[in-house]
């Protein structure tokens, strides 16, 4: 039992694993890849080699097959991206607990900015306000739905091949970015269980409790969050 | 060239109160009034960040090698007058610049591990676009960063590398935010500790 403790937390403390190198094995059908912080979208072919700050999309009729060395000189894993998906290659990878723990509490304390809450500087502004109101002239447009459901897509294939922890990140970029997607049961169920799977276990709970709250819910839908309400709450005890 | 210790001590180099500070951003405000007057209300900001940029830029006569400057910051007015300096005056000045037409800022300040001879400071500029306005900024969000502002509303912010603004907003955009990609995303910089964001106002 002692060992199996030991093997647990030494796991949990090991620095997140990257995939040292990704290589396209297959690719069939609509399958771009866009380059870092770049806006255009190339044709991808097997054989090539993606780096980590490359994103892989595919269309419609596009599938492709990712062969991911997580270790150097260890078994390389293969990742099958289905049609319809944005996979973030930074994505692929594991973060230990402690590493997700902060990043998530990162994003909820940004703001604090506590050393400085007692020493603010005075900002003076020099715009000048005039004219019509452009707000009304030039309504603001959403971003395009379809692309955060492509996101999210990556995000069940992140789930499926066992990377939790960026599951959990990129649903949460994704509500963030689309609202209304993050008010679907599925999806928040996706990131509930993900937190469930990466060991966050009161995040899950919490989770869970807050789309036991959704309206709207279908009976199997409520036996499914209660489900896992009663699981979670029983191994609190 | 900045550490984490020093990030927090060049903010009060920020003047954005100075008069040449103020007077430069004004007139440059004034000069493009007629094509912010059509930019949609709530990319205002992000267009008042790229004409003061590139009005800067456009004048900027230097911009010298971190490594051969000393420890030395030049204050906003001085970098104006001067139109040059290193890393930390660019950063200090496009700051100033910037927080003088009420847009909020904040140091990114990156010690790499193995290598702390190479630390860096650029910034990153509150847009105050709403995060699921995002891609009225860009199409590629690694481009921006979403986060929390003073106020606590999470909106947009773009990343600035500042020594190499003498090529434009957009270049400055570009390398600022595959430097915050890569040192925030796929580094964990701040996770590990290595990255520090020092909230100017």
């Amino acid at each position: 039992m002692v060992k199996v403790s030991m093997l647990v937390l030494m796991l949990m403390l090991q620095p997140a694993v990257r995939a040292e190198g990704i290589t396209v094995q297959k690719s069939e059908g609509d399958v771009k890849v866009r380059q870092g912080v770049t806006e255009v979208w190339n044709t991808v072919v097997a054989g090539d080699v993606l780096r980590p700050h490359d994103t892989m999309r595919t269309g419609p009729d596009g599938s492709a097959v990712l062969l991911v060395h997580l270790n150097a000189g260890g078994a390389a894993k293969r990742i099958t991206l289905p049609a319809q998906v944005i996979v973030d290659m930074s994505d692929i990878r594991n973060l230990t607990q402690e590493e997700l723990m902060l990043k998530i509490t990162m994003e909820k304390v940004r703001a604090s900015s506590s050393e400085w809450k007692n020493d603010e500087l005075h900002i003076p502004n020099a715009a000048v306000v005039h004219g019509e109101d452009r707000a009304v002239r030039d309504p603001a447009t959403e971003n395009d739905r379809q692309v955060g459901q492509l996101l999210l897509n990556g995000a069940r294939v992140l789930f499926d091949n066992g990377f939790y922890a960026t599951t959990v990140l990129r649903s949460m970029e994704v509500f963030r970015m689309y609202p209304v997607l993050g008010a679907m049961f599925d999806h928040r169920l996706l990131l509930a269980q993900a937190m469930e799977r990466a060991n966050l276990r009161g995040e899950a709970l919490a989770e869970y409790s807050s789309l036991s709250r959704m309206e709207g819910l279908t009976s199997s839908q409520q036996q499914v969050v209660q489900g896992r309400m009663d699981v979670l709450r029983a191994e609190r005890h | 060239m900045a550490t984490a210790r020093v990030s927090k001590s060049l903010r009060y180099f920020v003047t954005p109160d100075d008069p040449a500070v103020l007077r430069y951003s004004r007139d440059v405000l004034l000069e493009h009034r007629d094509s912010l007057a059509n930019v949609p209300a709530f990319l205002e900001r992000f267009a008042k960040a790229r004409v003061l940029i590139n009005s800067f830029a456009g004048k900027l006569l230097y911009v010298s090698d971190p490594k051969l400057s000393a420890d030395f910051v030049q204050y906003p007015s001085e970098t104006l007058q001067l139109r040059g300096g290193d890393c930390d005056d660019m950063t200090v000045c496009f700051t100033s610049l910037l927080s003088s037409i009420g847009l909020s800022t904040a140091f990114v300040d990156v010690v790499p591990p193995d290598h702390p001879d190479k630390s860096h400071i650029y910034l990153l500029c509150d847009t105050g676009v709403e995060p699921r306005y995002g891609t009225s900024i860009a199409g590629n969000p690694k481009r921006y960063v979403v986060r929390r502002n003073a106020a606590g509303v999470e909106t947009v912010w773009i990343p600035l590398e500042t020594t190499v603004a003498a090529r434009g907003f957009d270049e400055a955009w570009t390398n600022g935010a595959q430097e915050y990609f890569d040192d925030v995303e796929v580094g964990l910089g701040l996770v590990k500790g290595w990255v520090h964001i020092v909230d100017v106002n």
